[in-house]
């Protein structure tokens, strides 16, 4: 269920970042609230547990065997909010370290298997457990439907994240990222997860649930997983630190402001920019850099089409074109100042070895 | 069960290989982590936004280079890499190779249905595992090359939070703990075991070693707690940024940045 770099497009990977966000932010807050002091080892070594989790193979009933992602069972145990943490952090690490999953693809995959996953489990296991005895049957009933319907949605979310691909981005007939249309990318997604990989989530959580209960019973009575521990009067925190960001906002909003120009018709592109920059006296060198860069593109500029930007190229691809050449032409110069710096290093170092 | 052990193994093994890389004296080792996770991401967009095959077959040849001129042996890279997720990509690309419609290159009738394999299928072939590829290439290059607390502090740059990091990198250090466990709780049983136990049995005996994987991990943050609190701990957490950007860091950072803005417009003019 790992969705791996290269399957989906950068815009489907910064969607699913922004949407995953909001929980993060949310349930960053909730922990620290409800386990003070503590949040920091426990979400730690809970996120080693969820990841750990992840490696156990589980036989299934005809011969077998699948690995459990196990959100439901993190947020029966330690609240929604902190299987949220744990599942991200593990999963983090998985595509970090162990190549489980993409980085670009974090956000997705967080999304699914931190995020509805565990939300839409526990929601599940909550609505058929109501008030039951934590040490009731019933609660074990309640988790395996959870677990298996998490773990489902999950699965169709992927499916169409997958199968939404081949819609939006083909160009000239082939496919630019994941080949599976919505129609053969759901229905394979579900194949396996409500056969295979939903048994083995089932039975994991059954089976771990059962073994708490059994022997642990403790825990399940403890809401947010930890009773609070006095917490020292936190130390006034330091000067904050100095604010380095003004420089290289201002060039970042120069340089996606530079299209804007295009939708003046085009040709008045270039001298709306000069005009504008001439007036900026503090930032320097970025005015030179966009001159250069001007003169650079000014010249094989003709009539109204780039030469290297098809005819028939959308507005947003010329808004691209432009924002990527401003982009050479202030790294240019960035380039230009730091060889220099090195170069110039490199031979004060020389002849100091010379002289000595 | 054996499954199970040998995935754990190979886990260890992979992280030890991972850090020696990580010491070698190779280019990327010696540039700043933070200029390191910049271009990262100005590469991974690169590859991703980027349509045309020629484009992304240099992306991905200026990644091999940059293993190379790191002293990755090449082997490892490319086995790693080319073995793995791209091997998977082609091996699940296959059917989509019939349902891509195009002008056929090789057709086959086989009575009950037609089969052909169209230029724009092979196309779709060729850029999805060249994408699928640079895009892993890049990220266990960065891995690879960064010790893995230098490339948490480096988060910072992205403004990741502290209290984040700290628990990424503690995460990280109890991954291992925890595996070592359950090898040990594993192999405790195996030698234990005569004949083959039934699926039920089984089943039931990994629950309860996840049960007790988990009472363990209770009692180890309790401990770990107890004893950060102990050293002063009161709840912040602080990080030590102790890198320094040179001036060859800001130089790799601005002459990637231009070579991959570089490749995007010539993917545009490829359209």
């Amino acid at each position: 269920m790992h969705i791996p770099d290269g399957y989906i497009s950068p815009e489907t990977a910064i969607v699913m970042y922004g949407a995953a966000a909001p929980f993060w932010y949310v349930a960053g807050r909730k922990i620290k609230r409800l386990m003070s002091g503590q949040t920091v080892p426990l979400l730690a070594i809970f996120s080693a547990f969820s990841f750990t989790i992840m490696m156990f193979n589980v036989p299934i009933p005809g011969g077998t065997t699948a690995h459990a992602v196990g959100g439901t069972l993190a947020a029966i145990i330690l609240g929604p909010w902190a299987a949220i943490v744990t599942v991200s952090v593990a999963l983090v690490i998985q595509a970090l370290f162990f190549g489980d999953g993409g980085i670009t693809a974090i956000g997705a995959n967080c999304f699914n298997m931190a995020v509805i996953l565990p939300m839409v489990g526990y929601a599940s296991y909550w609505l058929i457990a109501r008030r039951s005895e934590p040490l009731s049957r019933r609660r074990l009933i309640a988790a395996g439907i959870g677990s298996y319907i998490g773990i489902n949605a999950s699965a169709l979310l992927v499916g169409f994240e997958l199968g939404i691909q081949p819609i939006f981005w083909t160009s000239n007939g082939h496919a630019l990222y994941a080949p599976y249309p919505l129609s053969q990318a759901i229905p394979a997604m579900m194949l396996a997860h409500l056969t295979i990989a939903g048994a083995a989530e089932a039975i994991a959580t059954v089976f771990v649930l059962a073994y708490v209960q059994r022997t642990h019973p403790e825990l399940l009575f403890r809401r947010g997983g930890m009773a609070a521990a006095p917490v020292a009067t936190p130390v006034p925190p330091v000067a904050p630190v100095r604010r380095k960001w003004v420089l290289p906002l201002i060039v970042a909003v120069i340089v996606l402001a530079v299209p804007l120009g295009l939708l003046a018709n085009g040709s008045a592109w270039g001298e709306w920019n000069a005009e504008t920059l001439g007036q900026r006296k503090d930032v320097g060198y970025v005015p030179s850099g966009l001159q250069k860069y001007e003169s650079i593109w000014h010249a094989p500029f003709s009539g109204y089409s780039m030469p290297w930007v098809p005819n028939n190229a959308t507005f947003f691809e010329n808004a691209l074109a432009y924002i990527l050449a401003a982009v050479v032409g202030i790294g240019l110069i960035f380039v230009v100042v730091f060889a220099l710096r090195v170069l110039s290093k490199r031979l004060a170092t020389e002849q100091s070895s010379v002289s000595t | 069960m054996a499954r199970t052990i040998a995935g754990v193994a190979e886990a260890i093994e992979r992280s030890v290989y991972t850090e020696e890389y990580a010491r070698a004296d190779g280019f990327l080792q010696r540039v700043d982590p933070r200029a390191k996770v910049v271009v990262f991401i100005c590469a991974v967009l690169a590859v991703g936004l980027s349509r045309s095959l020629s484009v992304l077959l240099v992306l991905y040849a200026l990644t091999v280079m940059m293993a190379l001129v790191s002293r990755l042996p090449l082997g490892f890279f490319v086995k790693r890499v080319l073995l793995g997720v791209p091997l998977f990509a082609g091996i699940v690309f296959i059917p989509a190779l019939f349902l891509i419609h195009g002008k056929p290159l090789i057709q086959a009738d086989l009575g009950f249905m037609h089969l052909a394999i169209s230029d724009n299928g092979l196309i779709s072939l060729a850029i999805f595992v060249t994408r699928v590829s640079a895009s892993v290439s890049l990220a266990i290059l960065l891995v690879v090359t960064t010790q893995w607390a230098d490339l948490l502090k480096a988060l910072r740059v992205i403004r990741v939070p502290s209290v984040f990091i700290v628990v990424l990198g503690m995460t990280y250090r109890y991954i291992f703990l925890l595996l070592q466990t359950v090898e040990n709780l594993f192999l405790a049983r195996s030698s234990r075991t005569v004949g083959r136990p039934t699926d039920a049995e089984q089943r039931r005996w990994i629950g309860s070693s996840m049960g007790t994987l988990m009472s363990k991990s209770f009692r180890t943050s309790n401990d770990v707690y107890q004893a950060m609190v102990a050293r002063g701990f009161t709840g912040d957490v602080y990080t030590i940024s102790d890198f320094q950007m040179r001036d060859e860091d800001w130089l790799f950072v601005s002459l990637s940045v231009v070579l991959l803005a570089l490749a995007l417009i010539f993917d545009l003019g490829l359209r």
